[in-house]
């Protein structure tokens, strides 16, 4: 399986998810991103340009679902996304750890940057409800989430890498 | 050959980058409307489709029978199976048939009004947005700023329409402001949410008598909403000395977190204030 036919399966059925059935499941105030994390772990796992556009379809898939600024998740998740690409997979593999403090750094980044929009949109927050009652529920809840995604990530990664031959 | 790599991924994480900036910066002009509208056109019946099949995770008491060893008890476990997928269908359409009669019962105390039933099929994916997505959509003779209610009050107010679907705001966003009136002392002031699920009645004067457990209305001031639609109870008041208003925190008769059926009034204009609000400017000498 490709990455792309692999990322039109799983990124709108992270969407509906998101929208349809997460809100609906006991404790509402715990809503993991799901989409960042299967996104995140793709190019924590992956170095390459389908993680990028992966997280550009996912933003957009999300930006849809949403009734906020169109553009807003597409930009938090695409720079958190970048980031994490373009530290590169070699270097997150170094300590078990990494990926971890990336999740905590990439949650907190995606988090601050689609809150900056809203409020340069023109939207009211709470900035301390939404550090208390959002970000830091999503930090803890899309890191759990993460230690299933990134080891499941960097297997299906590997079992599609081609092998790299040097001449 | 890695270099080339590294140097067009750039290229591309460079122009994705570009491409987001700009749909955000078009915001809800032409190209990036389109493009979201025809993104929700062909989500929304999968949405439908999800929502449905998980219907039952709603619902308390509706998980099947674990898997039998014995081929005796495999049988029977089929059978309890069969009767509680009958017991949760019924259940449901049970639960919807009272959803209806309320809606039923709301529709005929406020006759004035033209009521279009629709079904809650998703929310919003933003913690931090109050937003709920219903299957009907322009088709169905839905347009922006159309009031939405349940059986027990105000839900929101329409805000996007597609030709299929459509996006509520709720009144616990802190974006919404509802004119609303104290049933039993006439006293206005403004609702407006305060996180999720919660809601504070503000801009009430201080000398104005508020209780907990006093019922909102809507007021109609300002013409976004109509009148006397209910809007929430009492629960606390807040009243310092030293300030100019007081404020109550409002509980809504509505559990948001499991709206599943909404009425969208169709036949309310909401009235334009803006141009008699406008400030006069004096006519040059």
């Amino acid at each position: 399986m490709t990455p792309l036919l692999l990322g039109i399966g799983l990124l709108p059925l992270a969407a509906l998810l998101q929208s349809s059935v997460l809100p609906h499941l006991p404790f509402p105030a715990l809503r993991p991103d799901l989409m960042l994390v299967i996104v995140l772990a793709w190019n924590l796992a992956r170095s390459h340009s389908d993680g990028l556009l992966w997280a550009f379809a996912g933003g957009l898939l999300l930006d849809t679902f949403s009734g906020g600024p169109f553009g807003a998740m597409l930009l938090a998740l695409f720079v958190v996304s970048l980031a994490a690409n373009f530290i590169g997979a070699p270097l997150w593999n170094v300590n078990p750890l990494l990926p971890l403090l990336g999740t905590v750094a990439g949650v907190v980044m995606y988090h601050a940057i689609y809150a900056g929009v809203l409020v340069l949109w023109g939207w009211h927050l709470d900035w301390r409800t939404a550090a208390t009652g959002v970000v830091l529920p999503a930090v803890l809840l899309d890191t759990a989430l993460m230690l299933l995604a990134y080891p499941l990530a960097r297997r299906i990664a590997r079992s599609i890498a081609l092998p790299q031959v040097s001449l | 050959m890695r270099r080339f790599s590294f140097l067009g991924r750039f290229s591309l994480g460079v122009l994705l980058l570009a491409v987001a900036v700009l749909l955000l910066a078009l915001g809800q002009r032409a190209g990036a409307d389109a493009l979201r509208a025809a993104l929700t056109r062909v989500l929304t019946p999968l949405q439908q489709l999800v929502a449905q099949q998980t219907r039952p995770l709603r619902q308390p008491g509706s998980s099947g029978a674990p898997a039998p060893v014995l081929t005796q008890v495999a049988e029977l476990q089929a059978r309890v199976s069969s009767l509680q997928g009958e017991v949760t269908r019924l259940r449901e359409s049970e639960s919807q048939r009272l959803l209806l009669a309320q809606l039923l019962k709301l529709a005929r105390a406020n006759p004035e009004y033209r009521y279009l039933a629709a079904q809650v099929i998703g929310r919003d994916v933003s913690p931090y947005l109050q937003y709920v997505l219903v299957d009907r959509g322009r088709s169905d003779g839905l347009l922006p700023d159309m009031p939405v209610l349940a059986a027990d009050g105000l839900v929101g107010i329409v805000t996007e329409v597609t030709a299929s679907a459509a996006k509520v705001l709720l009144i616990t966003d802190p974006t919404l402001v509802v004119n609303v009136r104290v049933q039993r002392s006439r006293v206005e002031g403004q609702l407006r949410g305060s996180g999720p699920g919660s809601l504070r009645l503000d801009f009430v004067p201080l000398q104005a008598e508020l209780a907990a457990g006093d019922q909102l209305v809507t007021s109609g001031v300002g013409g976004k909403f109509p009148p006397n639609l209910q809007a929430g109870t009492i629960t606390s008041v807040r009243r310092r000395d030293y300030d100019v208003f007081q404020e109550a925190d409002v509980q809504s008769a509505i559990n948001f977190a499991n709206l599943e059926l909404v009425l969208i009034i169709t036949n309310f204009t909401p009235l334009d204030l803006a141009p008699l609000l406008a400030t006069p400017v004096p006519a040059p000498p």
